[in-house]
C-alpha cells in the first residue's frame, strides 16, 4: 500500500473515539525533525493558540551539549498511562535516505524505482531490491525497534510521521548548512535532486510495510507543504539541508487536529 | 630380474601406495599441475554449486580472488552478500555446463543474443533467463533487469580481459535449450521464471565431442582477449538432483553426466598448455573416504570435503602449507563504505544542529 493509499485509511477510519468522548490526548515523539513541531507549538502559544499535542525530542547529550528534553524510556512510561482514545505520534528517526543521497559518492550511481521515475543509466545502477533490502534491515533494525517500542508500550493509536520530502533546490542547500557539513560539500557536491527523492520515497516505502507489520498507521506530510513533483515547497525550508521549518511544524499541527481532533479543528476553522 | 616400466614409476602411481595404504585425510590425487599462483595472481571462478566452495576458499585464502562486479559500496557487506554479489567473480549465477559457459561469453561480447530476454514470474517481478536466482525478490521492472544485465556483462568482459587464472567447475551435462536459437538455460523454464514450452524448449545432454567444442571454443576465445589466461577445470562431484533423461535413472545419469565432463576436461588438458585439471571430483567421490564427504543426503558436500580438496589445491598451487587457509590473510570486504559513513555523521551533525533553526 502506498503512503497515500495509507494516509487515506487513515482518514476513512477516523479517530476511535465517541462523539461525546473526551477530546483525545496526543503525544508526540521523534528526533532533530520534532523540532519544527515543538516550534509550531511555541508559535502557537505565543498568539494564546491551543496546542493540541504535546511534542517531545530525545533527550541525549553530545559534546557536553544537551539535547532534546524527554528519554525514550521516560516517553514509553508517560504513553503507558494512555487510553485507546488517544494518539501516539512518533517522528523517530528520518533522515536515513539524506545519508545515501545528500551528499555525491564518489562512485555516481542511480536506481530504478516502482514508479518508473527517470533513472540515468549512464551511471551505475543498483538494483532497487537490494537498496529495499539495505534500509529495511536497517531500520528494522533502528527506527523500526522504537517504533515497535512504542506500539507495545501503549493501548493508544501509534502512528508514524513520514518525515518531509527532501528539498529541490540544490543552490538552497549549497548555501544553508551547518559546520562539518559546509566544509564537505563544495568537494563532493550534492547530489541530483531527483535521486535525493527516489531515496525519500525507498525510505517511506520500507516504513510503511514496516509499519504495516507491527499494526502502526502512517501519516504522510501534509499534501500542501509538497510541490507537483513531490519535493518540499520552499516556504517550508529550515536554514539547513534536510529539515523543515516551523510553518512545516504548524501544517503538521492542522493536519493532527484534522484526523484525531475533529472538533478542535472545526473550531479553529469558525475562529 | 626384468626391468618394465612400471618400476620407475612414482608413488602415487599405485593403488595401494597413494590410495587404499594411506590415511584418508592424506590421499593426494593430484596428478600433473604445474600451474602456480601468488598472492598477486587474479583467480576468477565460476561454475556449478561446488565453485561457491572453492570462491569461498579462495576468499579467506591469501590468494587475490578476483571479484569483477562487487556491487556498489553504497550496499553494506551483509547485503551484497544476500544478493549475490561475490559469491562469484560476476554476478553469474550457477553456471552448470559448457554450452552455459561459451554463451555467457559470447553475449558478454555482443556475438549472441538469445530471444529469452527477460521472464515476469509475478506482477513486478522480472527473472534474467540466464541468471535466474541472482537477484533476490527478482528485479523491479524490464528496464532494471535489461540495465543490470549490460553492466553485468560489462563486468564479465571486464573479468575474462583482467584475469590471470580462470577456475571453472564443470556441473552438468543436462540442460534445456531454446529450439529457436539454441540458447541453454541454468534451470529449466517454468521452474524459477518463465514458463515450460515443449514448442519452444527442448531437453538437450551434451555428449562428449560437444563439450570438448563448446570448451575449446571459450578457450579460444579466453586467449583471443587475455593472451596470458591459464585456465583450471574442475569437476564438480555434487550428483544430478534429477535427471530429465527418458528413461533414465539419476545415478546413472550422473554417472554419465560425470564421466563426460572428467573425459572432456582431460582432453582439454591434454591438447592445451594453458589449460590444468584439478581433481576436486576424485577427492570427494573416491572409495577411500567411504563417502564421509558427503552429508546425509548423499548430493552435498560437507566442510571436510571441501577443505581437503582446498588443502591440496593451495599446496599444489603455491606449495604453501595448509595454514595459508587459516585466514590470516584473508580478503577483507569493508562493512561500511567510507562516504556513507562520513555522509551519516554529517547528517548526524545535522540533526543535532537542527535546534538553531533561525525563522
Amino acid at each position: 500500500m502506498s503512503v497515500k493509499k495509507a494516509t487515506k485509511a487513515v482518514l476513512r477510519d477516523g479517530p476511535s473515539q465517541e462523539p461525546n468522548a473526551r477530546p483525545s490526548r496526543i503525544l508526540l515523539f521523534g528526533d532533530s525533525h520534532s523540532h519544527a513541531i515543538q516550534r509550531a507549538n511555541e508559535k502557537r502559544k505565543g498568539k494564546g493558540l491551543p496546542t493540541p499535542v504535546s511534542a517531545r525530542r530525545l533527550l541525549k547529550v553530545k559534546n557536553g551539549r544537551k539535547l532534546g528534553d524527554t528519554s525514550f524510556e521516560d516517553f514509553l512510561d508517560a504513553v503507558h498511562k494512555l487510553s485507546a482514545d488517544d494518539v501516539v505520534l512518533s517522528v523517530i528517526g528520518g533522515n536515513q535516505h539524506s545519508v545515501f543521497s545528500m551528499i555525491q559518492h564518489p562512485q555516481p550511481f542511480d536506481f530504478f524505482s516502482p514508479d518508473g521515475a527517470e533513472t540515468d543509466t549512464a551511471l551505475e545502477i543498483i538494483p532497487y531490491r537490494a537498496l529495499e533490502d539495505a534500509f529495511a534491515q536497517g531500520l528494522r533494525r533502528g527506527d523500526g525497534q522504537s517504533i515497535q517500542a512504542l506500539r507495545d508500550a501503549t493501548s493508544a493509536r501509534v502512528v508514524h510521521v513520514i518525515p518531509p520530502p527532501p528539498k529541490a533546490d540544490n543552490a538552497f542547500i549549497e548555501k544553508n548548512h551547518e559546520t562539518r557539513f559546509a566544509e564537505e560539500l563544495p568537494a563532493k557536491g550534492v547530489s541530483s535532486p531527483a535521486l535525493r527523492l527516489k531515496f525519500w520515497q525507498l525510505q517511506a516505502r520500507v516504513l510503511e510495510s514496516i509499519c504495516a507489520d507491527i499494526g502502526v498507521e502512517v501519516m504522510a506530510p501534509p499534501v500542501r507543504t509538497v510541490d507537483e513533483h513531490g519535493f518540499l515547497r520552499p516556504e517550508f525550508y529550515a536554514q539547513d539541508a534536510t529539515h523543515a521549518n516551523w510553518l512545516y511544524g504548524e501544517k503538521v499541527l492542522r493536519e493532527i487536529e484534522r484526523r484525531f481532533l475533529p472538533q478542535h479543528a472545526a473550531h479553529r476553522g469558525k475562529a | 630380474m626384468s626391468e618394465h616400466p612400471y618400476k620407475s614409476l612414482p608413488q602415487k602411481a599405485f593403488w595401494r601406495r597413494s590410495v587404499a595404504g594411506v590415511k584418508p585425510a592424506e590421499v593426494d590425487p593430484v596428478g600433473e599441475f604445474d600451474l602456480r599462483i601468488d598472492s598477486g595472481t587474479k583467480v576468477a571462478t565460476a561454475g556449478s554449486c561446488f565453485a561457491q566452495h572453492i570462491a569461498r576458499y579462495l576468499k579467506k585464502s591469501g590468494f587475490c580472488y578476483y571479484v569483477a562486479e562487487p556491487g556498489h559500496p553504497i550496499l553494506p557487506s551483509a547485503i551484497r552478500e544476500q544478493h549475490n554479489y561475490g559469491l562469484f567473480s560476476a554476478r553469474y549465477g550457477n553456471i552448470y555446463t559448457a554450452r552455459q559457459l561459451l554463451q555467457l561469453f559470447e553475449r558478454a561480447h555482443g556475438r549472441f543474443n538469445p530471444s529469452d530476454d527477460v521472464w515476469r514470474k509475478a506482477g513486478d517481478v522480472f527473472v534474467d533467463p540466464f541468471r535466474p536466482t541472482t537477484q533476490p525478490g527478482g528485479f523491479i521492472s524490464p528496464e532494471e533487469l535489461l540495465a543490470d544485465r549490460e553492466q553485468h556483462l560489462a563486468a564479465v568482459r571486464r573479468m575474462f580481459e583482467t584475469l590471470d587464472v580462470f577456475v571453472f567447475t564443470l556441473g552438468l551435462t543436462e540442460c534445456w535449450r531454446s529450439r529457436e536459437d539454441g540458447a541453454v538455460f541454468p534451470v529449466c523454464p517454468g521452474v524459477e521464471g518463465g514458463t515450460f514450452d515443449p514448442e519452444r524448449h527442448e531437453f538437450y545432454n551434451q555428449p562428449v565431442e560437444d563439450v570438448v567444442a563448446d570448451l575449446t571454443a571459450f578457450r579460444n576465445g579466453l586467449l583471443a582477449v587475455n593472451p596470458k589466461a591459464q585456465i583450471i577445470f574442475t569437476v564438480s562431484p555434487v550428483p544430478l538432483v534429477a535427471t530429465a533423461e527418458p528413461g533414465g535413472h539419476v545415478l546413472s545419469a550422473t554417472t554419465y553426466s560425470k564421466s563426460v565432463l572428467r573425459v572432456a576436461a582431460e582432453e582439454m588438458r591434454r591438447r592445451f598448455d594453458n589449460v590444468h585439471y584439478f581433481p576436486s571430483y576424485e577427492i570427494i567421490t573416491g572409495a577411500f573416504n567411504r563417502g564421509s564427504y558427503y552429508a546425509p543426503d548423499l548430493r552435498n558436500v560437507v566442510e571436510s570435503g571441501v577443505s581437503h580438496v582446498m588443502r591440496l589445491f593451495m599446496q599444489h598451487a603455491t606449495g604453501d602449507t595448509p595454514e595459508v587457509l587459516d585466514g590470516k590473510a584473508a580478503q577483507q570486504t569493508p562493512d561500511e563504505d567510507e562516504h556513507l559513513k562520513a555522509a551519516q555523521e554529517l547528517i548526524e551533525v545535522e540533526c543535532d544542529e537542527v535546534a538553531l533553526d533561525r525563522d
